[in-house]
């Protein structure tokens, strides 16, 4: 596994788009293939909102943001220090159903989801939220 | 993001909003307070070109629900009491699962299109790729 990238730092929703394009930079660097790279942002941007926003309760907190490349499949690591909460277990919205009969609130988790090909949650030794997204095929 | 606002006939009350940037968490209200401002105007139909808009994410779907809300004369939630707030009122959308008549989409790009099919969003928010096609769908 090689390291592509790992920030540590107190993190705002106004940091997000900044983040973005670092991120973005990164994995462009490592021929990263563009739809992979791109799938993989829109969800590790959802998973750092969920962490502000439920778990930091709109603001600002402390992310650890680490992106590893393995062969060709992308792994981010994403661990915060708010109150434990697992996000897999956010039921899947049903999408097929009229926008009046389903929550919008479940869209983050839905999109992380789908974005990605595992998504996994669990809590680390110091008692810490993880949550680990990968996805394959994402290097040319 | 910026906002552009064209009002092509003085006697509709119909307006294109364009958006340039991002529709995220950090813009994503501006989209709402501009589409307010545009209902107080007399405004009831919109059609929102996403042309030049790259990201979307869920704060943006959250900003497209809304503006539905706001061009139906509905009062949107206090985003203060966050998105526990939008989950009450998602009752109130529209129960027929048809296309919404009032709010339609421009020409997303992609990945925004990738995320709107994703979240179903497409099914309620028609979707158009040609400007003029849309201009007249709303007459």
């Amino acid at each position: 596994m090689k390291r592509l990238h790992a920030v540590s730092q107190t993190i705002a929703l106004n940091d997000l788009a900044a983040l973005r394009q670092e991120w973005e930079m990164t994995l462009q660097q490592e021929s990263g293939d563009g739809d992979a790279v791109a799938d993989m942002i829109v969800a590790l941007n959802e998973a750092v909102v969920n962490s502000l926003r439920h778990g930091y309760k709109q603001e600002a907190g402390p992310v650890e943001i680490e992106i590893w490349r393995a062969d060709l499949t992308l792994q981010v690591v994403l661990r915060d220090s708010a109150p434990l909460f697992d996000p897999t277990l956010v039921p899947t919205p049903d999408t097929t159903r009229p926008l009046a009969q389903r929550p919008l609130g479940g869209m983050g988790v839905h999109m992380m989801r789908n974005y990605t090909d595992e998504l996994h949650y669990n809590v680390t030794s110091d008692g810490r939220n993880q949550l680990t997204l990968v996805k394959y095929n994402a290097f040319e | 993001m910026d906002i552009t606002v064209e009002k092509p006939n003085a006697d509709q009350p119909f307006a294109i909003v364009s958006l340039q940037g991002d529709l995220d968490g950090k813009s994503y209200m501006a989209l709402i307070d501009r589409a307010q401002e545009l209902y107080q105007e007399g405004i009831r139909q919109l059609l929102i070109d996403l042309s030049d808009v790259k990201f979307m994410s869920s704060a943006g779907l959250v900003g497209l629900h809304t503006v539905v809300m706001v061009m139906r004369g509905q009062n949107p939630p206090s985003m203060e009491g966050g998105w526990s707030v939008i989950h009450e009122i998602s009752h109130e959308m529209d129960k027929s699962g048809a296309h919404d008549p009032n709010c339609k989409l421009l020409n997303p790009q992609p990945r925004v299109r990738k995320t709107l099919d994703m979240t179903g969003f497409s099914r309620i928010l028609e979707v158009f790729s040609d400007r003029d096609t849309a201009v007249a769908s709303f007459q």
